[in-house]
């Protein structure tokens, strides 16, 4: 029951949502032209996908969301590690960090060309950008939030502090960084896309851009879509990965809150 | 969030980014290339453009908080009425919960065949973009209102529309303000983005013009402004906060204040 019931609510907000788009295309509160019937984006989405067309561009968009994450993942959980080891380095990072949060990513992107190329790489170091703060930031909070007990008991069995990192504080900080890294997945796709309609010739921001200024709108609605559900997919994904690892902490708070 | 609470200066913090300046400056005078600008020079772009920077400082923020204000207006009343009429709630955030993992620039396309690449279609996806964070604290902060409170209001007579202005909103503030503190920094974010792509003003534009005329030093000039213009926003943010709701944290600290060690 409990297993099904997301899957109902995601219908149940697909038919509602359809049902006032279709009210809204066939009232004509909205200029016929520009909203199209549900009829016609969904005709459109095949069209887009047997042409193959939309499958390029999301892959082109989920290869660097992903990458991105990834990497930006990796290098912000060590990052954080040393942060947690030294309190020299948390301090000297925290000004940095709350002035590189601050600035927009897809505003390196025009910048970032000159010196990168307009390739791959360009891409990656945006959404790298975009994604790494928010999970650096958990990161250091779960690090430094281990609950005193586990790590007294730690240190009275004469546990090393690498030790202590890594099989204590690390597990007890999973849950937290989880949190980090999907803050930083939408970060991630919004830099992917925003960078792909500023300067990119792939992908589906591109393809966003190309239909609307082309007027194949109901295309455009199409392309939308499928970004919508690459989110959906991308969340989801990442909430199988993280199932096995923080499960102990799901049913500790589940224990506690029945 | 993570600089020390008493108003001593972070020495390795300030060292740090010094050394960072100074190595780019060390960097940019051994490559010698026009895509790596001296720290002069980007200090001379400040200074040359400094009342251009501020005009197209003024769009931005201008249309950011214009987004924002948008977005708190109609997020904080409708995220109250789904969260108290059950049936409304319902029906209605599934289909928002559908959009929310679409970023919000994505959007922009949408806005500029309806409103064009004015300042219209770029507030619209401003506030597109700060509405779900608003409406989703205020939701569920309204769904899990103590009950005791909503139950005397109700044994004191207040109807369903008195509970939502005089029960639901004053106690459920500062879980809402998490939502209007991510929305404060998505503002600035999307207002960039959007002048970016968009282009006609604003400091997007300016660091497109920058980029087409080849002058880096202009772009890093404008993206020293933004993040100023960011510290500044989220400065402002915590002293109005902690004015606001200065009651919650008094009840936090008397709360806290048992199990402090």
């Amino acid at each position: 029951m409990s297993a099904l019931r997301p899957v109902f609510r995601f219908i149940l907000g697909i038919a509602i949502f359809a049902l006032v788009w279709e009210a809204v295309a066939r009232t004509g509160l909205a200029p016929q032209n520009l909203f199209p019937t549900v009829g016609e984006i969904g005709r459109a989405l095949v069209d887009l996908s047997r042409s193959g067309e939309l499958w390029t561009a999301a892959g082109a968009t989920l290869a660097r969301a992903a990458l991105g994450l990834a990497i930006a993942s990796l290098l912000a959980v060590l990052l954080g590690l040393a942060a947690t080891m030294s309190r020299k380095i948390r301090q000297a990072l925290a000004p940095f960090v709350d002035i590189c949060r601050t600035l927009p990513p897809p505003a390196l992107a025009p910048l970032l060309i000159f010196a990168l190329g307009l390739n791959e790489r360009m891409f990656l170091a945006v959404i790298v950008f975009a994604a790494i703060w928010p999970i650096y930031v958990a990161c250091v909070a779960g690090f430094g939030g281990t609950e005193p007990l586990p790590l007294m008991t730690a240190r009275s069995f004469g546990a090393s502090d690498r030790w202590q990192l890594f099989y204590v504080r690390l597990p007890s900080a999973l849950p937290s960084i989880f949190t980090g890294i999907r803050v930083g997945l939408g970060l991630s796709l919004m830099a992917t896309i925003a960078t792909e309609m500023i300067a990119g010739s792939s992908g589906l921001g591109f393809l966003l851009f190309d239909t609307a200024f082309s007027l194949r709108i109901p295309e455009m609605y199409a392309t939308l879509l499928a970004a919508g559900f690459l989110g959906v997919l991308f969340n989801a994904a990442l909430h199988l990965l993280k199932q096995p690892l923080v499960s102990w902490h799901t049913l500790q708070t589940e224990l506690i809150s029945s | 969030m993570t600089t020390s609470k008493n108003s001593s200066i972070n020495v390795p913090g300030a060292l740090f980014l010094v050394a960072l300046i100074l190595a780019w400056e060390v960097l940019a005078r051994l490559n010698g290339t026009p895509n790596m600008p001296t720290v002069g020079a980007v200090i001379g772009s400040l200074w040359r453009d400094a009342g251009l920077l501020a005009t197209e400082a003024s769009y931005t923020l201008g249309r950011a908080l214009a987004g924002l204000a948008i977005a708190l207006l109609a997020g904080i009343p409708l995220g109250i009425a789904f969260g108290r009429i059950k049936l409304l709630g319902d029906l209605a955030m599934p289909a928002f919960d559908l959009l929310r993992p679409l970023p919000p620039i994505a959007i922009a396309p949408v806005a500029m065949i309806f409103a064009g690449t004015g300042t219209a279609a770029k507030v619209a996806v401003i506030a597109y973009g700060c509405l779900f964070p608003i409406l989703i604290t205020t939701f569920d902060a309204v769904r899990t209102t103590q009950p005791q409170l909503v139950q005397s209001a109700r044994a004191l007579g207040m109807n369903r529309l008195e509970i939502m202005w005089l029960v639901d909103f004053p106690s459920e503030l500062p879980r809402m303000m998490t939502g209007v503190r991510i929305s404060l920094a998505l503002c600035l974010l999307i207002a960039v983005s959007t002048e970016l792509l968009l282009s006609s003003n604003g400091l997007g534009a300016y660091i497109m013009r920058a980029q087409q005329l080849f002058r880096i030093a202009d772009g890093l000039a404008a993206l020293v402004v933004i993040a100023a213009l960011g510290l500044a926003i989220s400065r402002i943010y915590a002293l109005v906060e902690r004015r606001l709701l200065a009651w919650h944290h008094e009840r936090l600290a008397l709360a806290g204040g048992g199990n402090a060690a």
